[in-house]
């Protein structure tokens, strides 16, 4: 059978332009399936490894989602704040072993800052209960210290020791710049692969600082890790229930699962279209085969003299689409890795969402393994045309 | 006489076919449980199995924190270490990379987490799964299957009284 | 006693349900002979030579080429043996334009292992060269060009060195010369006829030009011989 996979390759590499055309399309249509299948994975773990191991967080009331949202992945922001005086009350009750208090709200060139304690260095854990870890320097003791997240530093080439300045609001360029107290950078955490990389953190007091307060009187969030996880529920109920002002207590598991439920049908919709896509690409090599086989009546019988049967003949037509939907499979894949690294910093940016560049998994592989699959079938067809009209033509050939 | 010996050999024939039995009992049975089972029979009238009453200030809004009653929501012994099958909601606590559930609680009914005063302690069921189940989604009850255990702390409010380690997990199916 | 190369008795052959396209008699072209076959257009020469070359089964009667019974074997069968022991030439377009000149006329080796088997491996190649200088083509950068640069007269001589590559005992020519023009024509013949007989090859040519007929030891008349037209 080699001998007719070699005719199968001369043959397709006459017709290079149809060939590559055809290939073209389906490699292109591979990518964007392939692609999407990429984020896919990529988003869902980018979602589920961002915390770990904190039984409720807690905010001013608005909506569940929203809260996980600015909590933890500090996209979007909160309606109100939580005051001191709420915190601390959870805080100091007998039941909760530690908590995190949050404060969001100033920016520094893009990135968000975030005004937290010690709790947040100790408590933090991203997925697999992965603790926070200095890369270089030291986590924040004086007021105006700042701690960097790893992409932070890089992106902006901040060094341990430099001296920067924080600006009011989160949008990307803000006109109150308080000039007047510079922070300076202590430390530089390890890359994490979560929001965390893309956060600036201070001190609850210089936040206070920063607004002219003594002290902080209200944060926009805290998380909680109770002593006991059975008791969380309660503790939730309390915090819904509470009377002295609106808050809103989620377990964050539970958060994730409803975010990743509201994605999942855009996720699901996106597959199906990116499956249809494939599919246009296959019957494009479909019409470019058939419509070569008239033509090819000639040669059919030219090979059918030297002592060729109808099986070979329907053999090559199957290698040939055998041969070009393997190799648009491949282009494809290089196609796949080549737009997701170019794009990944953009993705992380603006997204959180942080692309492995892993080898193919083994649903990958049996998706494409099927697509391959798919055109061997439909090529079928062709193969079954050509092999009746070379019964009929026999050593004829049609001028 | 010969009565006699048809009586001794119906009863030897007895005692042969029984002897296997007893000395191979068969693989331990799962009990399927409901979840008025887990309340000890002496105690099912006096609790129902809806949510529990509101804590009564629990975070001190109206003054110091209330001194917390310890929950007696008492518990049924007779199913400390055994292997049982119960249907119920998940409240996901610990949610992996790649999306299953390590931890949760089992609730009897759904949003006791969201909008409906948490059940009794001994109404929640707090399972550990180490190699994870993939919750499709939180709003199916499912069967879990596993070994349930009391909790040997004294449970405070709002506690689960029974933890369960589980080793399968099915939709429930109406 | 020499077996016939071709032996065609009482055979008929028709598509179902359509009228008799061929229906003959008696044919027979001893081996080593060089017969030359008048067959114009509608005198059944297209189903004559499917019937010998194998691709056609007969609707009745015996089809032996080489005294193998050809209506008694199979569909493959018969493909297989007209690999191994026929050469054809066809009147034009006998090559593969997606194959090198080279390849083209080792074409003949590819659907048939024992035919191949007659020339060892390495030296596969230069036999098609040397069939090719045979044929006038003794260029050798020749052998690597596309087929689709070559005049007709040159494409005829590599379809004629491919129907000869290996050895095989009947050489089937459709109207080889009928493109050509009259020079090119009888030196093609010159050829084709002097390979033949160095391998003792059976030689069935055919074609509607009668002056070519004084070459070849027989003639015969299709429309005579079929008498179903």
């Amino acid at each position: 059978m080699s001998g007719t996979l070699q005719l199968a390759l001369r043959s397709l590499a006459n017709r290079r332009t149809t060939v590559l055309l055809t290939l073209a399309a389906i490699a292109v249509s591979v990518s964007l399936l392939l692609g999407v299948q990429k984020l896919r994975s990529a988003a869902r773990e980018g979602f589920t490894s961002t915390v770990s191991g904190v039984d409720l967080i807690v905010g001013a009331r608005s909506g569940p989602l929203n809260l996980l949202l600015y909590s933890v992945f500090r996209v979007g922001d909160a309606t109100a704040n939580v005051s001191w005086d709420s915190y601390q009350r959870v805080a100091n009750h007998r039941d909760v072993a530690w908590t995190i208090p949050i404060s969001l709200g100033d920016s520094h060139r893009g990135f968000r800052v975030l005004g937290t304690t010690d709790a947040y260095f100790q408590h933090y854990r991203v997925a697999g209960g992965r603790a926070l870890a200095i890369h270089e320097g030291k986590w924040f003791g004086e007021t105006h210290d700042v701690v960097l997240g790893a992409d932070v530093a890089e992106e902006l080439r901040y060094t341990s020791g430099q001296q920067i300045v924080i600006a009011h609001g989160a949008a990307d360029v803000s006109f109150t710049q308080h000039d007047d107290q510079p922070f300076r950078v202590v430390g530089i955490l390890e890359r994490t692969g979560t929001p965390v990389d893309r956060t600036v953190h201070i001190s609850l007091d210089a936040i206070a600082a920063l607004h002219d307060e003594a002290a902080p009187t209200g944060i926009t969030a805290f998380m909680v890790g109770m002593r006991e996880r059975t008791a969380l529920l309660t503790m939730q109920r309390a915090l819904n229930q509470y009377r002295n002002e609106p808050l809103l207590a989620i377990i964050p598991g539970v958060a994730l699962k409803q975010l990743w439920d509201l994605v999942a049908i855009a996720d699901r919709a996106l597959m199906i279209v990116a499956a249809f896509v494939v599919f246009a690409g296959l019957l494009g090599m479909l019409t470019t085969i058939l419509v070569s086989l008239n033509e090819r009546r000639r040669e059919m019988a030219i090979l059918r003299s030297v002592g060729a049967a109808p099986r070979h003949i329907f053999t090559l037509m199957v290698a040939e689409a055998g041969i070009l939907a393997s190799a648009g499979v491949l282009a494809g894949i290089a196609i796949t890795y080549a737009l997701l690294a170019a794009a990944r910093p953009m993705l992380v940016a603006r997204f959180g969402i942080f692309v492995p560049l892993g080898g193919l998994t083994v649903p990958d592989g049996i998706m494409l393994a099927g697509i391959v699959g798919a055109a061997l079938a439909m090529g079928l067809l062709p193969a079954w045309r050509a092999y009746r009209n070379t019964l009929a033509d026999g050593l004829t050939i049609r001028i | 006489m010969r009565l006699k010996f048809l009586m001794l050999g119906l009863v030897a024939g007895a005692a042969v076919a029984a002897a296997p039995e007893a000395a191979n009992p068969g693989p331990p049975k799962v009990l399927i449980l409901e979840w008025t089972d887990l309340i000890p029979l002496g105690a099912r009238d006096q609790q129902s199995t809806a949510p529990a009453a509101a804590s009564h200030d629990y975070l001190g809004e109206s003054g110091p924190a209330a001194v917390q009653q310890s929950a007696h929501a008492p518990v049924n012994t007779e199913l400390d270490g055994k292997q049982v099958k119960i249907p119920g909601f998940i409240v996901p606590l610990d949610v992996a990379k790649d999306g299953t559930v390590s931890e949760f609680f089992l609730v009897p009914y759904f949003g006791a987490c969201i909008h409906v005063p948490p059940p009794p302690p001994n109404q929640i069921v707090y399972v550990t799964s180490p190699k994870g189940i993939a919750l499709d989604s939180i709003y199916e009850a499912y069967w879990i299957t596993g070994t349930m255990k009391m909790q040997n702390k004294s449970t405070s409010l709002g506690a689960a009284a029974y933890s369960l380690s589980a080793d399968k997990v099915e939709i429930y199916k109406y | 006693m020499p077996l016939a190369a071709i032996d065609l008795e009482h055979v008929k052959f028709s598509w179902p349900g359509a009228p008799t396209l061929l229906e003959i008699e008696r044919l027979k072209v001893e081996r080593g002979e060089r017969v030359f076959l008048r067959g114009p257009s509608g005198s059944g020469k297209s189903t004559l030579l499917g019937l010998i070359g194998g691709v056609l089964a007969p609707s009745a009667g015996s089809v032996r080429v080489l005294d193998q019974p050809l209506h008694d074997m199979s569909a493959a069968q018969r493909d297989r043996f007209r690999g191994e022991h026929v050469g054809f030439v066809f009147q034009m377009f006998n090559l593969v334009p997606y194959l090198s000149v080279r390849e083209n006329v080792l074409l003949a080796l590819r659907f048939a292992p024992a035919r191949a088997a007659r020339i060892p491996h390495p030296e596969r190649s230069a036999e098609a060269g040397r069939l090719l200088a045979a044929m006038g083509l003794a260029d050798p950068a020749l052998l690597d060009r596309p087929v689709t640069q070559l005049s007709i007269g040159q494409q005829q001589r590599v379809a004629a060195a491919r129907a000869l590559l290996g050895g095989p005992e009947l050489l089937v020519a459709d109207e080889p010369t009928s493109a050509l023009d009259h020079d090119a024509r009888e030196a093609f013949l010159q050829l084709l006829m002097r390979e033949c007989a160095a391998h003792g090859t059976t030689l069935l040519f055919v074609s509607h030009d009668p002056t070519l007929g004084a070459l070849f030891d027989r003639e015969l008349r299709l429309d005579e011989l079929n008498t179903a037209t």
